[in-house]
């Protein structure tokens, strides 16, 4: 009697029964079952205390408060701030990425130069300010720098250095300080021309209706936090959206009205018709100095008959639209991609509530004062779009050395193409950046800021706001990389190049510019909110401790109703801005881009929380979605799902073609702020556009460009 | 035919039976086996597949509660009812600032947290005993009205309550298994979508 084989197989079968008749298998397959549901890379809840902090947001052009959610000094989860009196609570997808953005994959962590085999290496800070320094002695007057599109100290500052530089930006010149195109420079510059000063505001709060003049109010309009905030409790008002494409703001409008791209100041003009036809002019309307000229105008080239022809809108939707208006219907110009539209239709739509005597008025158009000085009443007269052209053609001296200050022109102006052409052309180009963007990829230095949450800063009245606001962003962690703030970074070279300025550190800057606040005539909104004042309110008396109040997220605000001098209705200007243009016939379509802040203003990239959020009608994979109805298809014999090849007068793209009909006829409604970097979805729609002058104010416009389709 | 033939044939059962011999010696190894499986499955598995976890600091909670120090003293809830962590150091350093140089076991363990950590600044890595997996969302704000030992071990009862971990789920002894959760939901008429509880 030996162990053998027969015998192993006793002891292996009582084995498995054994384990069998255990609940050791189900155990095993319970487990293996719970570790699958919980793969390492999930993200895991922090330990520690969480702590809550309130701040204004940076990244947002909108400026929502903010509540921040920390553990063991780790951002989480960024909140609105219900307490906050602009956003009430309310977020956008960029201030709710300042958490996630802080590990962002492309995230610069220390300064970086490129070296002779043409690749960025890291450098010290020290050697590279010296580099610098270096090269901004050498160019002398040939600086150019270009700063962000929003107001703040920080842009006010870059402007103050630049000026050392001497009046470089002049015509010829190679220098200066230019920004990026926004609609608030629009909105100023068509302010100025009617004999204003200042931006202006829309007071949505007080406006018993809303006449959408292209203006993408509810989107990618800076105020559009608040916007959407405030019409959001106003469903039954009169409310209406003149535009190509049914969007955001379209959707939160009861009325549609479809109109082409660049016919917008067709309609106010038009609008204007019937307003004078309805003998409901403004009861200041005699102090208009241009009354006479102007309502000449509209009544020789803007009649029901010319409107109807230029746009197809019937003359009885906008007579209806026109009787809103003079029931105090507020009426908002603008483009539907928040840029690129030009001065006539920004004039068009404040000459409207200037006619209607809606200036400065409870529910109308409010000329917002300055909470300090403007970094934009600085910047060159010529814009940044016409000088990249200018030295991309070679029509202009290139800088010497080339300055971008948390700016990305290379993926965010019209036309990137040649932005990318005048870049090239650059003896020495620098990025101040937190992350590596197409632009900075391109410079010789690159010099990492920090993010918001990791720094001292400001905001100043976002675009659309009727009052001035301003509010402070403080530092809520360490900043994740070797970072050194811009403004701290500017006043070092200014020390370096002999001429420092008078601020030891950018804090301290914030600390004056607050001071300086606390006798402007505002206070701390929080009972008493700023369009109540405008109603009519009581101010309530300004904030004892005005930094210590904005440091912990309160808005300091200056609603004004001081008495204007009369603005002209721009009668002149428009008379020739808006003479009938030629047509490229071999463009048939009309490109009607779109701006939301989902997918990032342009030149920004699509915010990290929000990569996951691209619909399918938006982006596949790299390619663009281009957008139009069943009748342009037709027209240019595509269908759905084809890939088709867009081509404007300087560049090209790939889009994927879907049916939709919340596009007007003629149009091919793209998304903005796709494809600005390697590995973003979509496409970069600003290489279809292309920059044309406008008559007389010579202004870029490029909200209404001509593209042709193809299928491939 | 060869001895080997011999012995090879004599051992072939009879009428497809095994010899005697033989046939227990089968059964006994099938029950040594069946016995060594069902050890194996019943006591050896969790064995295996547990460890036992230890926190840092041997926290003593009913020495606490003697001295009145209340429970949201250190377990804080935000605003809302969420919880909110496990207390920051400075909670600690406000009682614990100096070593007591006791010889108690108790007084020893204090002293390690105002050594250790106290001094150092640096937060105890406390370890949760109910810790659910990361994709559970637990928020403890519309369960607090059901009491803290609903879901966790009554510290009134457990002082030292044993920790294990499952190596392979990653799951802890306190950890609430679903069909828990899904009987209280049923019964207080609360939500059992995915969605509810899961992302």
């Amino acid at each position: 009697m030996g162990f053998g084989r027969r015998e192993f197989l006793g002891i292996s079968a009582g084995l498995a029964a054994g384990l069998a008749l255990s609940p050791a298998s189900w155990r095993l397959a319970r487990d293996l079952t719970r570790q699958s549901q919980d793969p390492p890379w999930l993200a895991s809840l922090p330990k520690g205390q969480l702590l809550e902090a309130t701040t204004t947001s940076l990244a947002c052009p909108g400026a929502p408060g903010i509540t921040v959610l920390a553990a063991q000094g780790r951002p989480l989860i960024v909140r609105g701030n219900p307490e906050h009196p602009l956003s009430r609570g309310a977020l956008s997808p960029a201030a709710q990425a300042e958490a996630y953005s802080l590990y962002h994959p492309r995230r610069v962590a220390g300064p970086l130069k490129r070296n002779a085999a043409g690749a960025l290496e890291p450098v010290s800070w020290a050697a590279a300010l010296e580099l610098l320094t270096e090269r901004l002695k050498a160019a002398g007057g040939g600086v150019l720098a270009v700063g962000p599109a929003r107001e703040g100290t920080l842009q006010n500052l870059l402007a103050e250095f630049m000026a050392g530089f001497g009046d470089g930006g002049g015509p010829g010149g190679s220098g200066g300080y230019l920004r990026m195109p926004c609609e608030a420079d629009t909105a100023r510059a068509a302010l100025a021309l009617m004999g204003g000063a200042g931006q202006p505001g829309y007071d949505l709060d007080n406006a018993p209706g809303l006449v959408l003049l292209g203006a993408d109010a509810f989107d990618s309009m800076p105020a559009s936090v608040h916007f959407r905030k405030t019409w959001g409790q106003k469903a039954q008002e009169f409310s209406c959206f003149f535009g190509p494409v049914h969007g955001a703001s379209a959707a939160l409008c009861q009325e549609w009205l479809p109109l082409a791209s660049g016919r917008e100041s067709h309609v106010a003009l038009g609008l204007a018709w019937h307003l004078a036809d309805l003998g409901r002019l403004g009861g200041d309307a005699a102090r208009i100095p241009d009354l006479r000229e102007f309502l000449a105008l509209v009544r020789q080239r803007f009649g029901p008959a010319e409107v109807e022809r230029e746009t197809g809108l019937p003359p009885q939707a906008l007579r209806l639209v026109a009787m809103q208006v003079a029931q105090g219907a507020l009426a908002v110009p603008g483009s539907p991609a928040g840029q690129g539209a030009g001065l006539a239709p920004m004039v068009a739509g404040l000459a409207l509530s200037v006619l209607a005597g809606r200036v400065n008025r409870s529910g109308g158009v409010y000329l917002t004062g300055e909470a300090g000085e403007r970094a934009a009443t600085r910047a060159s007269v010529v814009g940044l779009p016409e000088r990249f052209k200018e030295i991309a053609l070679g029509l202009a001296q290139a800088p010497e050395v080339l300055l971008l200050m948390e700016t990305d022109p290379a993926a965010g102006l019209p036309c990137t193409d040649l932005a990318v052409r005048a870049m090239k052309k650059a003896g020495f180009r620098v990025a101040f950046t937190s992350v590596l963007n197409a632009s900075a990829k391109m410079c010789d230095l690159v010099l990492p800021a920090p993010m918001p949450l990791e720094r001292w800063d400001d905001v100043e009245t976002p675009y659309g706001l009727a009052f001035s606001t301003y509010g402070l962003a403080r530092p809520l962690v360490r900043a994740g990389a070797d970072a050194r703030h811009p403004g701290d970074v500017l006043l070092d070279l200014s020390a370096r190049l002999g001429r420092p300025l008078k601020y030891s550190s950018f804090r301290q800057m914030l600390r004056e510019r607050v001071a300086l606040l606390e006798g402007s005539g505002g206070y701390v909104a929080g009972r008493v909110a700023p369009w109540q004042v405008l109603a009519g309110a009581p101010q309530p008396a300004p904030e004892a401790d005005l930094w210590k109040a904005l440091s912990e997220g309160a808005l300091w605000v200056r609603p004004e109703q001081a008495p204007v001098p009369a603005l002209s209705c721009g009668a002149a200007f428009l008379a020739k801005a808006t003479a009938p243009a030629a047509i490229d016939l071999s463009l048939p379509l009309t490109l009607a881009l779109q701006s939301t802040q989902r997918t990032g203003v342009p030149g920004m990239g699509v915010p990290l929380q929000s990569l996951t959020a691209i619909r399918k009608d938006e982006a596949r994979g790299a390619l663009s979605v281009a957008r139009m109805n069943g009748a342009t298809a037709r027209l240019v014999r595509v269908r759905q799902g084809d890939t088709v090849r867009l081509a404007g007068p300087s560049g090209r793209m790939e889009a994927l073609v879907d049916l939709d009909e919340s596009v007007m006829d003629g149009h091919v409604a793209l998304l903005l702020g796709l494809g600005q970097c390697e590995g973003e979805p979509g496409g970069n729609a600003q290489r279809l556009t292309a920059t044309t002058p406008e008559p007389v104010s010579g202004r870029s416009t490029w909200a209404a460009c001509r593209v042709s389709l193809e299928r491939i | 035919m060869s001895v080997t033939h011999e012995r090879a044939a004599s051992e072939i059962p009879s009428g497809g039976r095994f010899r005697r011999g033989s046939r227990e010696l089968w059964a006994l190894c099938a029950a040594l086996g069946l016995i060594a499986g069902l050890a194996a499955g019943w006591l050896g598995y969790p064995r295996l597949t547990s460890v036992v976890l230890t926190q840092p600091i041997r926290f003593s909670h009913s020495a606490h509660a003697k001295q009145d120090v209340a429970c949201r003293t250190c377990h804080f809830e935000g605003p809302d009812g969420t919880f909110n962590g496990f207390p920051d150091i400075g909670v600690c350093a406000s009682c614990h600032a100096e070593p007591t140089g006791g010889r108690s076991e108790d007084e020893k363990e204090a002293d390690k947290l105002v050594v250790e950590y106290v001094r150092g600044k640096k937060a105890v890595p406390w370890l949760s005993l109910a810790r659910q997996p990361d994709h559970v969302l637990f928020d403890h704000g519309p369960h607090l009205r059901f009491g803290c030992p609903a879901c966790h071990p009554d510290m009134s009862h457990q002082d030292y309550p044993e920790l294990r971990q499952n190596r392979v789920s990653g799951y802890r002894n306190w950890t609430m298994s679903m069909e828990r959760c899904q009987t209280c939901h049923r019964q207080q008429s609360a939500s059992v979508d995915c969605v509810s509880c899961h992302r």
